[in-house]
Order: structure tokens, then sequence, then C-alpha cells
């Protein structure tokens, strides 16, 4: 996937939130793993890109940080979603399905034909 | 949505601050993910090596998601804004000397805007301090060549009830009372004013109410409010004033109000307001012109349509009384235009002149600026090679800039505010009482962008050469023997040039302005104003009704005056000059005058030694003496326009005229003096024809009766006033003095705001001329430090230290030469505007601009000389070798 891809940038804050919401409170790291491993590692990014994304939710109040400790007992910066972040998850989640239906029925074989 | 925008605008201000930590916290974040991506590498197999390769290319650059992330936790504009605020404070801490003189140059400039802003803003900005002042107008009756008259009770009636433009009009007579029984007497200025005067204005008394209609009518209970100042003044603030009795030339008036302090409409230090009281005679008479009318505008109705239906009714009265309004018409004139229309043309040449004062500052600066770009060509030539754009060093040095503008406007706005005990005084004395000077929001608003603007002019233009700098010249170069180039020279002479011509123009401003003054006060030197103590002592009530009555305390007086020690004369006249004027007509024996012209006279009534005590020169005859008494043959002296306008060619002595017309019962009176010219009402008014008549027989002209005292002392004039305050009290103690002062203090008030302007322009134009010198001296000291060595080499070759001092010299001469010239058009095209300021002085006068033009370039030389003569102290030897 190319690095610059506007349909992939817009949709990697949705991502997170959307990580954050199976997972519960989790670090940067867990966030990339479960990216990668949720889209079958067909999607592969740079785990640095998603720093300042995570920077800006927090900014604006979706999702909350705090120091904690990981599994094997190492220092680490936990992210969890917050009441607005859900809300969030929820609106664009619904816009998106809204989205793809659209384009999927714009795309398939009889929107070609007629 | 708007909301989180907000938020997270806050959460990156906030970024700003902590950076520290926060930089950290992001670095141990970033550690703890690569090390589990590291400890997970480990556990699926792969080497410690393959291990740290794999968790770094998988998360990118570190350094790159750094940079990132910080500029979206902070404002990346505005660190860089405070990087190079603080950067710039370093450097401009680094250079004491240099920000010293920028600042305090800048101050100067801004505060001299600031201040004179202040003035122009609160005089002619703000609005009047009475309701809805944009619709109050003036209403003028107007003849040929008097365009605003003061306007008779019959007219004023006429319009008041056949205006369709105004929901209300108001007329005032202003008149003095003397003041009596319940303290010193005092003599007070008063207008009579129709009822509705406080509330068509829109303003209420601070204590007690206004007058009713029923109080505005002949016969009525008397009534009066009083001024603020008066209050405080003789009744010391207390509340219990509403309702007590006053006497006001002897008859009783109750004070049903006080003025609040900032009241006040047109006349100062007025004492208080009385109903006008119209009497039924009154309200027909259309020769007694003495109102001021007042009137508030329909909304809607605009100045112009008000006037049309002023001038249509104003030809009606013309119609229909020929014999008092023939030719008469109107002018409705809006008050703000009425009270400060005086001021704006010296107000507006004051802004330009500051605005000058701010360009030469600016250019000052600049020059230094453009001479430290050059030094520091190194500096930004590193930056460049380091990769700052060049829009970043132009705005690094902007920055600088900037700064010291804004350093210098917080400067300027304490110069301002300690200027305004001075301003006030030229605010027009008609609005004084309720403008005040100060600093607020459209002054500080001003004082703003004046700053940043001229941060910017001075800064822009030795940014934009410094960031021009060659990079390889630049760094080759040794550190030392930075220059600047051509480019930068010519830009700095030209900057000097312009000085040199700003500062030119606003001095032969200055220069106008004091040739006006001199030759104003001129008028009045041979009267030696300054030894000349006046007062007045206004006699009214009964017992001064008869002329005997009134011969009697003037005799009285002078006898007494006239024996202090330290009186050289003392005398009486109907008024001192500059502060009154009666005129009446005159019938010259066995003459006719034509018809359209009437002849008339100013008619002063006076002591015998009047004219020694006021200074007044005998030309011809003899003045009045002891004899010239009821008994003896009614006499006159006349001044020598009148001599010239009725006698041209001829001795007036013996010849007789009447002072009124021909069929009435006034006496001739045979002109037995000459005496020289006194201008009576304005410095810059013609001389008018003028008679004086003693007063013992002038018993048929009431109206002019004496009513200034004039003593000319062999001592301090004003040392004088207890004496004579006393030598009166001993003649009627209850008689009031009133408007003590020397003829000097006379002339002042007269000559008052064009003598501030004239202080005020020759202020700024001196500061412009030392700014402009100082630029001068800057540019040569500057090149001579440039051009040390090849001065050296001259001087190894045999230039002699005449030479020397030619080349410096010569080099500077020629920029300040240019200036002058430009400096000269440049006046000569500008001071037509300062025509209206002038008296007696050509706006092109020869002598001023060539005098100015002298003094700029002797000063020119001064600045050329002192950088030449420490260039002929060039030791060749050191010069050389720091080659």
């Amino acid at each position: 996937m190319s690095d610059t891809s506007d349909v992939w940038r817009g949709t990697l804050a949705l991502m997170v939130l959307k990580s954050l919401e199976m997972m519960g409170p989790i670090h940067g790291y867990g966030i990339g793993r479960r990216i990668e491993q949720t889209s079958d590692h067909l999607l592969s990014i740079n785990h640095g890109t998603l720093y300042p994304v995570l920077l800006k939710l927090e900014q604006e109040g979706f999702i909350s940080s705090e120091w904690g400790v990981s599994d094997n007992n190492r220092k680490a910066k936990y992210y969890r979603l917050t009441r607005a972040g859900r809300k969030k998850l929820e609106r664009e989640t619904r816009e998106w399905e809204r989205t793809t239906a659209i384009l999927a029925r714009f795309l398939s074989p009889e929107e070609k034909l007629s | 949505m708007i909301a989180r925008r907000l938020r997270a605008w806050l959460m990156r201000l906030g970024g700003l601050f902590n950076k520290e930590r926060r930089d950290r916290e992001l670095a141990e974040e970033l550690e703890a993910h690569l090390q589990m991506h590291i400890e997970d590498n480990l556990r699926s197999g792969m080497t410690p090596e393959e291990a740290r390769r794999d968790a770094h290319i998988r998360f990118g650059g570190v350094e790159a998601t750094k940079e990132k992330y910080r500029d979206r936790r902070g404002v990346p504009a505005l660190e860089n804004l405070i990087r190079d605020l603080r950067y710039a404070l370093r450097m401009l801490r680094r250079s004491p000397g240099f920000t010293t003189v920028a600042v305090a140059t800048l101050a100067l400039g801004i505060g001299a805007n600031t201040a004179i802003f202040s003035l122009v803003s609160a005089v002619l900005f703000r609005p009047l301090n009475y309701s809805e002042p944009e619709r109050l107008v003036m209403v003028w009756e107007a003849e040929p060549g008097a365009p605003h008259d003061t306007v008779a009770v019959g007219n004023y009636a006429d319009w008041r009830e056949q205006n369709q433009s105004f929901t209300d009009i108001t007329a005032l007579d202003l008149r003095s009372y003397n003041l009596t029984g319940d303290g010193e007497p005092e003599k007070i200025n008063a207008y009579g004013v129709t009822a509705n005067f406080f509330s068509l204005l829109g303003v209420s008394p601070a204590l007690g109410r206004t007058f009713t209609a029923e109080e505005d009518r002949p016969g009525a209970n008397k009534v009066a409010i009083i001024s603020h100042g008066l209050w405080q003044s003789r009744y010391g603030g207390e509340r219990s004033v509403v309702g007590r009795d006053i006497l006001l030339n002897g008859e009783k008036y109750t004070v049903i109000g006080v003025m609040p302090p900032d009241f006040q409409f047109e006349v100062p230090a007025l004492g208080l307001w009385v109903p006008v009281a119209f009497t039924p005679e009154q309200l027909n008479n259309r020769s007694w012109h003495n109102l001021e009318v007042v009137a508030r505008l329909k909304p809607g109705v605009t100045v112009a349509q008000a006037n049309d239906d002023v001038q249509a009714i104003t030809r009606r009265i013309a119609a229909a009384y020929p014999d008092d309004a023939e030719g008469m018409s109107a002018a409705v004139v809006p008050l703000h235009e009425h009270l400060t229309g005086d001021v704006r043309r010296p107000f507006t040449m004051l802004l330009i002149a500051v605005g000058f004062v701010l360009l030469i500052a600016c250019a000052n600066v600049a020059g230094v600026m453009l001479s430290r770009a050059a030094a520091r060509q190194r500096e930004i030539a590193v930056r460049a090679a380091l990769g700052a754009s060049r829009w970043r060093i132009v705005r690094q040095l902007l920055t600088e800039s900037v700064l010291l503008g804004g350093l210098g406007g917080g400067l300027g706005l304490l110069l301002a505010l300690w200027s305004f005990a001075f301003l006030q005084q030229l605010v027009p004395a008609e609005i004084r009482a309720s403008t005040t000077l100060k600093l607020d929001l459209p002054v500080l608003g001003f004082t703003l962008v004046v700053s940043l603007l001229a941060g910017m002019i001075f800064g822009l233009a030795p940014a934009l050469q410094a960031a021009k700098t060659n990079l390889n010249e630049a760094l080759k170069q040794g550190t030392s023997r930075t220059g600047y180039g051509a480019a930068q020279r010519r830009l700095r002479g030209a900057f000097v040039v312009a000085e040199v011509a700003l500062a030119l123009v606003l001095l032969v401003g200055a220069g106008l302005l004091i040739q006006t003054l001199s030759r104003l006060r001129g008028q009045y030197a041979e009267l030696r104003p300054e030894s000349v103590l006046t007062m007045r002592t206004q006699l009214v009530g009964a017992k001064y009704r008869e002329h005997g009555q009134r011969v009697a305390f003037y005799d009285q007086v002078l006898a007494r005056v006239e024996h202090l020690p330290g009186v050289v004369a003392a005398g009486y006249t109907s008024a001192v000059p500059l502060t009154w004027m009666g005129a009446n007509g005159l019938t010259l024996e066995g003459r006719q005058s034509e018809p359209n012209a009437p002849w008339n006279a100013i008619h002063r009534q006076v002591s015998p030694d009047y004219f020694r005590a006021m200074g007044i020169a005998l030309r011809q005859g003899r003045v009045f003496n002891g004899g010239d008494d009821e008994r003896a043959m009614p006499v006159a002296v006349i001044n020598e326009t009148m001599a010239r306008q009725f006698w041209p060619g001829e001795s007036p002595i013996g010849k007789r005229f009447k002072a009124s017309d021909l069929n009435s019962q006034n006496p001739w009176l045979a002109i037995v003096g000459v005496v020289a010219d006194v201008r009576q009402m304005g410095v810059d008014e013609p001389v008018k024809a003028e008679m004086y008549v003693p007063y013992r027989q002038a018993a048929t002209y009431p109206a002019f009766a004496p009513r200034d005292l004039v003593v000319r002392a062999s001592v301090e004039p004003t040392s004088l006033v207890p004496a004579v305050r006393e030598a009166v009290h001993e003649v009627d103690p209850y008689q009031p003095l009133a408007n003590i002062r020397t003829m000097s203090e006379v002339l002042s008030r007269v000559t008052g705001a064009r003598r501030l302007g004239m202080i005020l322009l020759t202020a700024f134009a001196a500061l412009a001329l030392l700014l402009a010198a100082l630029g001068i001296y800057g540019v040569l000291s500057y090149f001579v430090v440039q051009h040390t060595s090849e001065i050296g080499v001259r001087m190894a070759l045999g230039a002699q230290r005449r030479d020397v001092l030619r080349l410096v010299i010569s080099k500077g001469m020629r920029l300040a030469l240019l200036g002058v010239g430009l400096g000269l058009l440049g006046a000569f095209m500008l001071m037509r505007l300062m025509k209206s300021l002038l008296f007696e002085v050509k706006a092109t006068d020869p002598l001023t601009f060539g005098l100015i033009a002298l003094l700029s370039t002797l000063v020119a030389l001064l600045a050329c000389y002192i950088p030449a003569r420490r260039a002929t102290k060039v030791d060749p030897i050191i010069a050389l070798r720091y080659e």
C-alpha cells in the first residue's frame, strides 16, 4: 500500500479507534500489530505514522492515555477510548458502511451495463 | 465539532510548554515500542541483529516520526516566532549601544505620533458629549463678508415658528453678572438660555433640575443653574446650595440646579445659566443681533436640507423687513464643525509633521540596520548554508526590527502620556472641559499599528538586502572585512537624502510660523505689554445708573491707584485692546458718506492717562487732560488709521464729527490729537478707525462706559494686584474685580494656539534636524571605518590631512545638498497648505527658505566634519597592517 494514499490516511484514525474498542486499553505497538493482523498483513503501515494520529485523537478528546506496564514488565503508554471516541467510532462506522455500500453498487456489474 | 477543534488548538497551545518533559516521554514511548517489537521478533526466531533491523524498518524513521509528532503537538509557526523573538532579543542585548539608540529614536518618533494622534482623536474624532451630537447644528445669520453672525431675537422667533427641519431650537445670550452678597464680589459669565436648552442638548444637571417653560417668561420668579466650577469655588460643593438665593447684579435669584463638571457649551469657565425670558418687544427686535442659536435636526434631515429650509424663511424675513434685514441670509453649520473647525488645519499640520519625524526616525534606524546587516553577513551566510530559506532569514531579521518597533512604541506611549498635560492646552477652549486626552482603544490601536509599520518600514529594506547575501563570497571573506555592496550604499545614501529633505520641510514650516508669531507679537511690542496690568471693574446696578456716579468711581480709583508705589501711570478705558470692540456710526462735519458705505469707528471712552498707561504714542496734537471735563468743549482723539481714512493728506486736528447720525442731539466732537494705531480685535485683523473720548464728556454713550483699569508698573505688574484691589475696595467694597492679568497674557490668549503650534512644530523640526544629522554622521562614520585602509594608503602615498577631509566631507555633503534641494522643492509645494496659519509672511518667503537651507547645510557640515576628522587621524602604518 502506498504510504500517501489519501483513502488509507483518512481511515487510519478509524482503524485506531476500532482497535481500541476491540482490545481495550493498549499501547501504540499493540495497535500497530492489531491493524496488521486484522488486515491479514495486506496492510502494512509504518508504525511511526501511528503516533501523530494518536496525538491528534488525544488532542481532540477521543482517546486518553496513561503510563502503564506491559505484559513483559515494560513501561509503556496505554491508550483508551473515551465516550466521545466511542460515539465518533459509531458515527464514522455508519458513514463508512454507507460509503462502501454506495461505491459497491456503483462499481457492480449491473451498474456498468445500464 | 468546532468545540473539538478549539479543544485541539488549546491542547496544541499547551504543547508549547513543558517541551522537554514531553520530548522525553515521547522518546520513552517510542523506545518501548521498538523494544516490544524486537522482543516479539526474537520470539519468532530472528537473530538479534535481524530483529533489530526489522523493528526499525517497520517503524519508519524515528527522528522523522518525532518531528511530525512535534509539529502536531505544538503550533510550529508560533514556535518559530517565539524562537525568532528569543534570538532577536539575544541579538539586541548583545549590542546595547545600537539597541538604545534605535529604541530611543523610535520612541521619540512613535511617541510624538501617539501624542498628536491622541489630541486629534480626542478633538476631531470623539463625539461631543451631548446626546446624539451629530444632529446638533448652529444656525447663524449671514451677510456678505460675515458668514456666521449672531442672531436677532425676532429672526430666531421666526425660525422657531416656521422651520420644518428641527425637532427643537434654542437661543443663548452671553452676558455677565456681578455676584455679590455671599462672599467676595465676583464677575460671572453667564448664558441666558431658553428653557429647552438643556433638554435639547440632552444633558441633565448633577443636582436639582433645569428650567421650566413658566420660568422662561418675563416677570417670572428669577432662577439660576450654576456650573460645577462655580459650585466648587464659591459654595464649596455644598449640596444645600440648591434652593439658596443669590444676588446677581443686585437682584435675587434662586439656585435650582448644578451642572456636572464635564458639561460645557462653548464658553469656558462659564458660571451660570438663567432663563433668557424674551419680552414681546424683544421677540420683535430685528436690529440687535446678540443670540447664538442651536438646533437639533429631525432624524433623517441633512444639514443641507435644514440650510435650505432656514434660507427660505430668512429670505421672507429679508423681504418683509428691508430696513433691518436687507440682503440677509442664513447658515446652518454642524456643531462639531463650529467648535473644532479652527483647529482642523493646524492639527493636520502637526500630524504631517510628526509623520515626517517618524519617517526620519525610521530612515535613521534603517540606515544603521543596513550596516549591522552587513556586519552580520557571515552569520546570515552560515544560516543560509545550514538550510534556512531566504524567506526564513528575512523573517528572522524582520522579527528583530518589529521587536525594536514594539519596544520603541512602548516607550513612546509613556512619552505621549507624559505630554498630555501640555497638549491639553491645544484643545479648543470651547470643548476643553469635556475633552480629556487619554490612551484609549483607538490611540493604543494607532500606536500598535504605527509601531509594527515602523518596524516593517525600517526593517524590510535591510532584511531583503541581507537575505541576498552571496553565500560563497560571504563565507570566503574573513570575519573582519565585510562591507556592503553598491546597492546597500545607494540605499543608505537615499535614506540620508530623504531624511535631510523631510527635516528641511519641517524646518521651513517652523520658520514660517516663528516669523508669523514674532510679527504678531511685534504688533504690540511698542506697548511693552509685559509691564501693563489690567483688570475689569464693571459698574452695574442702581448705584451706578447716573453718569456722575460712574465718573466719581473712576476718579477716586484712579487717584488712589496712581499714587501706589510702583505705578507709573493708571488709566481707564472701555476695554483693553484685543478683548472687546464696540463701534458707532460717524458724521463728519460738512461731508456726506456714500449711501452703501456708512462711516464708523471703534469707540473707546478713556481717562486722560490711559494713553500713557497703555503705552500708546501721541503722533499729533495732544491727548486729553484734566481740563477736558463736562463743562469744556467736547473733544476726541483719533488713531492714525482714522486720520488717514477720513482726512488723507491733511491734518485732522480741529476737524469736527459726531459719533452718531447728523440729526442726533449728540454734540460735535473736535479732534485734538492723533495717536498710534493699536490692533483692536485680533493680532491678525487689520486696524480699524478708532476714536477716543474723555469719559467725563461721554454721558450720552453709556454702552461704552469704561470697564477696564490699566496700570503701567515699574515693578513686576502682578505684584501690584493686592494694592490695586484694596484701592478699588476702598472706593466700593462690593465691586468685583475680574480678568486680572497682564497685557502680555491678554496677547498670549489671542496668539495662544498659534504659539503652542509653533512650539510643537519647532520642537519636531529640531528633532528632525538632529535625527538627520545623526543619519549623516552614521553613514560617514561607517564609510570611514570601511575605508580605513584606503585612506591609509592615500596618506602613505602623500595625501594631506586636507585631502582626506575633503574626500570624506564631499561624500557626505553630496547627499546633504541633494536632500536640501529636494527639501526646498517639497517645502515649496507643501507650505501653500499653511497659508491660512501665516501672518504677513509669504508661504514661499525667500528669506526663511534661504536661512533654513543655510542652517541645514551648516548642521550637515558639522555632522560630516566629525567623522572626517577621525579619518585624518588614521595612522597609515596601522591601517595597512590591518589589511
